[in-house]
């Protein structure tokens, strides 16, 4: 059987006494940050980044602040999808946009995410797949909005890795997505261009 | 892919000889190269990381066996399918199977070097499956029947124009007098050509940056999100890795993945970074419903019991490619196989044997640009000398260049006869030399009186001039 | 206190070619206040062989050099890529040969190259040359990236009167020498020599300069072939001030 074929060369390879565990260090410190300085940090990274970061005080203002972010990027604003009970609640078709549940569907142009966590570190949000955040709301659409509880800005991977064995114990729902920026390719000549299979723009709602 | 790696001299030449493959080479030291600068400059613990990044993959490879079996039963139990093969062949077996069994007509892929290290497209081609590779660069040099040329940049080798010429040839369903002259139109169109693609394939192939033990998951990182379709709407995912991939904790991948990503294009993060764990869940309203990962060896335990142990720290990111200056002047193809560049140099002969690949690891001026930036701090150099021994354990080449070689040892070996030959050798060459101060033509040493003049000697050697000095004879 | 003794590891390119960088290394090692000697045990580093994976060569020539050199104190080379290859592999070339191992290691802990040894081993004051112009400097790469030699050269420079450092761009950028590379993968060297020479001629000097003959020849033989005014000397003549010899691959006659 090759399986144990295989474990056994790498034994005869790796002959006793084999060193000790290798001991995971902490994350470089230029690279950590906590509070408020991690949402600032967060959001100049994602920005870098070409997201487009909007800040909203609270959640019952998030349908105006989609609407009004949107318009002002001219992408209209009609049909978003999206599954995410919390966000559901939230008064979205007041703002005159109508909202359809489920997974994504092929020609969906928008979708709505809500965010496990997000890094400060690099600007990346942390999503992870499930009944209520199905994983290709993040890729089928055009444009793909995400919102992230302040609170929830978090300095570094090592933390959000942290977060994420408390809240699914050793058991990680089937994707998890760290994204930072839209989608992207520099395949062609060397250039970059946004849009390549995934999102051309990505917005990010900070609740 | 058949192994080209014997005509390695011709390819080059042509390479060099190739005006569009040299402009597009041309934007290396003012892209890639000069991102990976400016990140690495904006972290000032990045020579750190590399030493920890090095010393994971060290520490990993020294229990791999262990690491193997966590990493099997974690993602067993997360639900995946894990198969092991012990070459190429068994891979393709392996995998073909699996697209029978689920009786796939269509297959997307995300970008995988291991995959065209086996030749896994044409096999499963042959029996009659319809394979698109997914990521742009993998899709443009598919339908043009040609190797990656850049493990990360695969169609780097090619211009906007040469794209446009390509797709007007093969989406000869789309309008004739479409405009294509931007990348942007480029990409949008491959985006909708390939979009059918992703809605309509049954099996999904990735490849995986890293395997984790910890979660049973396999990683990927991609910036066009293509991995991501690739992974998430077919009913089957497949995940094809060697066993070197895996690492134990989703910490010690984030400190790889921080030296990758900036060692690669100089982003601190590609676009997506995907933990992939197991099929899709029971409520999960997306996602694949069955996912087999096949772990292939191929020739790394061989490497792991070799002197070529340390190569297979490699995580992929292409940084040595980028700053070699062979690979700038001749591009990858003209390697002649999957890997090129330095890592190719050393990791091509220890999948294929040095006999037919000898040229490769001597085709390097030894500069350790690559070394310099290896995020995992593989001694290239080293390495690329160890097959040099072997080759030249091989036997020289031609007759003439063993007794050249023999003669000059022998010389070099006896300081009095060297000398002695020394003075005479340049005293002759220094008056033949003396007027122009260079030679132009020589019977010997063509090569290089083929492209540069070959300084001519002073006429006397030093050690002659000293014992002179010493005897109070003027200079 | 007698002058420490400095055995000057010629090199088998400045042995052959240009002795001339041999003298102007030697007053730079008295000028640090060394008494010179000229072991004539000394062949090559052995790096040629080393390099084509002929490592019995390579072993017999670390052998006779470390031996010819035994009653130095320091070991002086007017090159990075002798100096790496002698302080660097002549280790590694012994290992696992525990009294061979401890005796290359001694041998290495004496080897300076040139440039290391006037600017921090035993620091110079002031150089003897003059030089009225611009010059640029090409890094080696055995030099730069074996032996971190980059400050090194450009402090001496900048002790030269008169002399202008223009850097090139992509200094550290390999000139496509190689040792042999040059001549069996002559296509791919001529690439690589080509921007490297391209990149020189942006600097506006009169000179390029190095710390190695090998990269020297291979720029100045390029530089000659193409008809470009601009001429070649190894760092070593301009900090002596011996420049009465012509540049590299110019005859007296011919001379810029």
């Amino acid at each position: 059987m090759s399986r144990n074929a295989i474990l056994a060369r790498i034994r005869v390879a790796n002959p006793a006494p084999q060193s000790p565990p290798h001991e995971a260090k902490p994350a470089p410190a230029s690279l950590a940050s906590a509070g408020a300085d991690a949402v600032l940090r967060f959001r100049t990274a994602a920005e870098a980044k070409g997201v487009i970061v909007v800040d909203v005080d609270q959640p019952a203002n998030l349908p105006l602040a989609v609407v009004r972010t949107l318009s002002a990027a001219n992408i209209p604003v009609d049909t978003i999808r999206l599954n995410d009970p919390a966000l559901l609640a939230l008064p979205l078709s007041d703002a005159n946009v109508t909202l359809t549940r489920g997974a994504a569907e092929p020609h969906d142009r928008l979708s709505l995410s809500r965010a496990v966590a997000a890094v400060a570190e690099t600007g990346s949000l942390l999503l992870a797949s499930g009944p209520d955040n199905p994983s290709s709301l993040a890729f089928l659409p055009e444009t793909h909005l995400v919102t992230v509880q302040r609170s929830t800005i978090i300095g570094t991977f090592e933390e959000a890795f942290a977060l994420l064995r408390t809240r699914y114990g050793n058991s990680l729902p089937r994707t998890i997505n760290i994204i930072s920026g839209a989608s992207r390719t520099g395949d062609i000549g060397g250039r970059i261009v946004q849009g390549a299979h995934g999102p051309r723009q990505l917005f990010v709602f900070i609740i | 892919m058949k192994p080209d790696t014997a005509q390695f001299r011709e390819n080059a030449a042509a390479a060099i000889a190739d005006p569009r493959l040299q402009s597009a080479l041309a934007k290396l030291p003012g892209g890639l190269v000069a991102q990976r600068r400016a990140a690495v400059t904006a972290l000032p613990e990045f020579e750190a990381l590399r030493d920890e990044a090095r010393a994971i993959r060290d520490a990993t490879l020294a229990n791999l066996a262990t690491h193997l079996e966590a990493f099997e039963a974690k993602a067993t139990a997360m639900g995946s399918h894990v198969h092991w093969a012990t070459d190429a062949d068994e891979a393709r077996q392996t995998i073909s199977n699996i697209c029978n069994t689920a009786n796939a007509r269509l297959v997307i892929k995300g970008k995988s070097m291991v995959t065209e290290e086996i030749g896994l497209n044409a096999y499963l081609q042959n029996s009659g499956i319809e394979v698109v590779e997914s990521d742009l660069g993998e899709y443009i040099i598919q339908k043009r029947g040609e190797a990656p040329s850049h493990i990360i940049a695969p169609a780097i080798h090619l211009t906007e124009a040469d794209v446009e010429a390509d797709f007007r040839s093969y989406h000869t369903h789309l309008d004739r007098d479409r405009e294509l002259g931007t990348p942007e139109r480029l990409v949008a169109e491959a985006r909708a050509v390939l979009r059918e693609k992703f809605l309509n394939a049954d099996v999904g192939i990735t490849g995986a940056n890293f395997l984790i033990s910890e979660t049973g998951s396999s990683i990927i990182v991609t910036n066009e999100g293509n991995g991501d379709l690739t992974q998430i709407l077919p009913r089957i995912h497949i995940v094809v890795a060697t066993i070197d991939k895996v690492v134990p904790t989703l910490d010690e991948a984030m400190t790889l993945l921080r030296v990758l990503a900036r060692s690669a294009t100089g982003q601190d993060m590609t676009a997506y970074t995907t933990l992939a764990t197991g099929p899709r869940r029971a409520d999960d309203l997306d996602g694949p419903t069955k996912c087999h990962i096949v772990l292939i060896d191929n020739g790394r335990t061989e490497m792991l019991a070799s002197d070529m142990r340390e190569a297979l720290r490699c995580i992929r990111c292409g940084a040595c490619m980028n700053h070699c200056p062979v690979y700038n002047a001749i591009g990858g193809h003209a390697y002649g196989w999957v890997y090129p560049g330095p890592i190719g140099a050393v990791l091509t002969p220890a999948l294929l044997g040095i006999t037919e690949t000898r040229h490769l690891p001597n085709a390097s001026t030894f500069c350790g640009a690559c070394e310099s930036v290896c995020p995992v701090k593989i001694p290239l150099v080293s390495l690329m000398r160890t097959w040099r021994e072997r080759a030249h354990n091989q036997g020289p080449r031609t007759r003439g260049a063993r007794i050249l070689a023999k003669l000059w040892s022998a010389a070099a070996t006896r300081p009095a006869l060297y000398h002695l030959l020394a003075r005479f050798a340049v005293a002759i060459a220094g008056a033949l030399g003396r007027a122009k101060g260079r030679f132009r033509r020589l019977p010997i040493a063509r090569g290089w009186l083929k492209h540069r003049d070959l300084p001519a000697p002073q006429g006397r050697t030093f050690q002659q001039l000293w014992k002179e000095a010493e005897r109070g004879v003027p200079r | 206190m007698p002058a420490p003794h400095a055995g000057l590891f010629v090199t088998c390119l400045v042995d052959l070619m240009r002795p001339s960088i041999g003298f102007a290394a030697a007053r730079l090692i008295e000028a640090a206040g060394c008494m010179v000697v000229v072991p004539d045990r000394q062949t090559c580093c052995g790096q040629p062989a080393y390099n084509s994976g002929d490592r019995a060569t390579a072993k017999a020539l670390a052998l006779q050099t470390i031996r010819a050199f035994a009653d130095c104190e320091y070991v002086v080379a007017p090159s990075g890529s002798c100096a790496a290859m002698l302080k660097v592999h002549y280790p590694r070339l012994v290992s696992g040969e525990p009294d061979l191992e401890a005796e290359a290691r001694a041998f290495a802990a004496k080897v300076h190259e040139l440039c290391t040894f006037l600017a921090d081993i035993r620091p110079i004051a002031d150089v003897p040359g003059r030089y009225d112009g611009r010059v640029t400097y090409h890094d080696a790469c055995s030099g730069l990236r074996e032996l971190s030699i980059k400050s090194a050269p450009r402090r001496l420079l900048a002790k030269v009167p008169g002399l202008k450092l223009a850097e090139m761009p992509e200094p550290e950028a390999c000139c496509g020498f190689g040792g042999l590379f040059a001549e069996k993968y002559a296509d791919i060297s001529n690439a690589i020599v080509t921007r490297k020479t391209d990149n020189a001629a942006t600097a506006e000097a009169s000179l390029v300069l190095a710390g190695d003959l090998g990269c020297l020849m291979n720029m100045a033989g390029k530089l000659t072939r193409t008809g470009r005014p601009l001429a070649c000397r190894h760092i070593a003549e301009v900090l002596a001030g011996e420049l009465t010899d012509p540049p590299i691959g110019h005859s007296a006659v011919s001379a810029p």
